[in-house]
């Protein structure tokens, strides 16, 4: 039967505490490893879920042809966005309004009052109806805007680089050499588009005198599928159209950032290899100093395995408290934070799936830690260790 | 101290007989799949439309496009592509292109992954392309996606005989009863 005399628990505990002060510095060293992997996958995790928020299963994307990778080059006549409601059936309608929402898309340097800098942000001329089309956007402060005004997505400021205060409902922004006002914010369920600043259409085709839009953005009826529009828009060679759901859109920009993520986990690798260096570190130092002590406990009936399993419980205590500490810090410090990402902005998400990965780091550092100090020092025959001081 | 019993016989012959049982449940789980007899991926359902010779007298899609008459009896060559994705999901219709367009992959130097949407000749393009509808007796398209229904795939040159349909703003296509798929 199998028979193992264990180690008290308050062993390994006490012996966390026989040197504080090593003991205090691996567990700052494991902490600080743990947050910086958690900060990364938060990065990725908030990358990734923001391409997915951007996304509406139901919601199609009407653009020139060949330009789906770059909508701010896209250019189709204003008159589609007639065309297609009046040729096809396909398109949602309620009251006789179609779900359909014309947009003019730019990216252009923008400065507000508060400062002449300019940064690059983006733009996009709307009407009304986008808010049908587009159902997460909801308006959370202010108004629609009028005539030379304009809403702010939650995270424009972020992607400007400018502090919340400089576009709040009431300033001004300034960029196409004129000033627009701030009417209100809007939100959008965490898609990209809150990273933007959405005017009137008219006023934007004004001020860039063109007549022209970047894309329509509409709804299919629920009886109709994507096929028949996709049809439309390539049986006609003239009209230059080309149609995606929106989905398939974002997962094409999304594939861009695999690099981005690629390297992303590279860093969590090479920053757990630097924490379990750290752990091996001093699980070497606490276990070579006591040698002696080690060859004792065996002396007085305790298997190769008990001390085996104290050695583990010592590195699983430091490192999963150290794990713990971090998780809490990532929740309340870093998620929901803001990063300015090349033409957007997205929160940064400290998940289950982030804390799930660092917690697993963490148990994985203590393991790797402490098991190759142990088998060293256990390799050593009993008499040995005994002679030594 | 622990494992002297582990070498015993007895206990030795169960080990045994459960890794027999767990073994065989594994193998008849993995064989347990579909009960829908396995289907050879490269045989098309849609055999009827295909054509064994490759007509006589086709003429390209750039010349039948400034040419077409609605509703006559055309055979068109082409190649299959003009878009990213030249076919229509759940139907049998697709993109064909004139032949004496070069696709990016049959040009020095050029590795494009997608080189059948002639990003290249994108000005020309939209002379040079037209719809294809396979139809069945009824006239109504086969409501099959091409690629199952034909076996057929991106750059393939395929010979089509049907009807030209030719709607007022002059929107073109094919509605193709049989189809010739060069191999």
């Amino acid at each position: 039967m199998l028979r193992l005399k264990l180690l008290p628990w308050e062993y390994g505990v006490r012996n966390l505490f026989r040197r504080p002060l090593r003991s205090g510095l691996t567990f700052c060293a494991l902490a600080t490893v743990l947050l910086l992997v958690m900060i990364v996958i938060g990065f990725v995790r908030g990358l990734e879920t923001s391409m997915q928020a951007s996304g509406d299963p139901d919601v199609i994307l009407v653009y020139s042809l060949g330009m789906g990778e770059n909508l701010e080059y896209s250019s189709i006549s204003a008159s589609t966005a007639d065309l297609l409601p009046a040729s096809l059936g396909v398109i949602k309608q309620r009251y006789g309004n179609a779900y359909v929402s014309a947009e003019l898309y730019l990216a252009t340097r923008i400065a507000t009052t508060a400062s002449s800098e300019t940064t690059t942000g983006l733009v996009r001329g709307v009407t009304p109806s986008v808010l049908p089309v587009r159902g997460k956007v909801e308006l959370v402060e202010g108004d629609w805007p009028g005539p030379g005004e304009l809403i702010v997505g939650r995270l424009a400021a972020t992607n400007l680089g400018r502090d919340i205060e400089e576009l709040a409902v009431g300033r001004d922004v300034i960029f196409e050499g004129r000033k627009w006002r701030i009417s209100g914010r809007f939100v959008a369920g965490g898609a990209i588009h809150e990273a933007e600043l959405w005017c009137r259409l008219p006023d934007l085709q004004e001020t860039l005198k063109r007549q022209d839009l970047s894309l329509l953005a509409l709804k299919l009826s629920p009886s109709n599928s994507f096929a028949q529009l996709d049809m439309f828009c390539k049986e006609r060679n003239k009209l230059e159209l080309q149609a995606s759901r929106e989905t398939a859109y974002y997962a094409t920009l999304s594939a861009h950032y695999r690099p981005v993520r690629i390297v992303a986990w590279l860093v969590v690798c090479l920053i757990a290899s630097a924490g379990c260096f750290a752990a091996m570190n001093t699980m070497f130092a606490s276990v070579i100093s006591r040698t002696s002590e080690l060859a004792t406990l065996q002396t007085i009936g305790f298997g190769r395995g008990a001390i085996l399993l104290s050695v583990l419980q010592e590195a699983m205590l430091l490192s999963m408290t150290a794990t713990v500490t971090a998780s809490l810090v990532a929740i309340l410090f870093i998620d929901g934070m803001a990063m300015r990402f090349t033409m957007g902005a997205f929160p940064m998400q400290i998940d289950g799936t982030t804390l799930l990965v660092g917690c697993g780091i963490g148990f994985l550092l203590s393991l790797f830690g402490a098991l190759p100090p142990s088998f060293r020092a256990l390799r050593k025959p009993v008499i040995e260790g005994l002679r030594e001081t | 101290m622990f494992i002297k019993k582990m070498n015993s016989k007895p206990a030795s012959r169960i080990s045994l007989a459960t890794s027999i049982i767990m073994c065989v449940t594994i193998i008849g789980l993995t064989g347990c799949g579909s009960s829908e007899t396995p289907t050879d991926p490269q045989t098309p359902s849609g055999v009827q439309y295909i054509l064994t010779a490759e007509p006589a007298e086709a003429i390209n899609v750039g010349e039948f496009r400034e040419s077409a008459v609605n509703g006559e009896d055309v055979v068109v060559i082409g190649r299959i592509g003009g878009d990213a994705n030249p076919w229509i999901d759940g139907t049998a219709a697709f993109l064909i292109t004139d032949t004496s367009l070069v696709p990016c992959n049959e040009r020095p130097g050029d590795n494009c992954k997608i080189p059948w949407d002639y990003c290249c000749d994108r000005n020309t393009l939209k002379d040079m392309k037209v719809m294809v509808k396979i139809v069945d007796d009824s006239g109504g398209v086969v409501p099959v996606d091409a690629k199952m229904l034909l076996g057929v795939e991106e750059l393939q040159y395929v010979t089509v005989t049907g009807r030209t349909e030719k709607d007022e703003d002059g929107t073109l296509r094919i509605l193709a009863s049989k189809i010739h798929i060069r191999p």
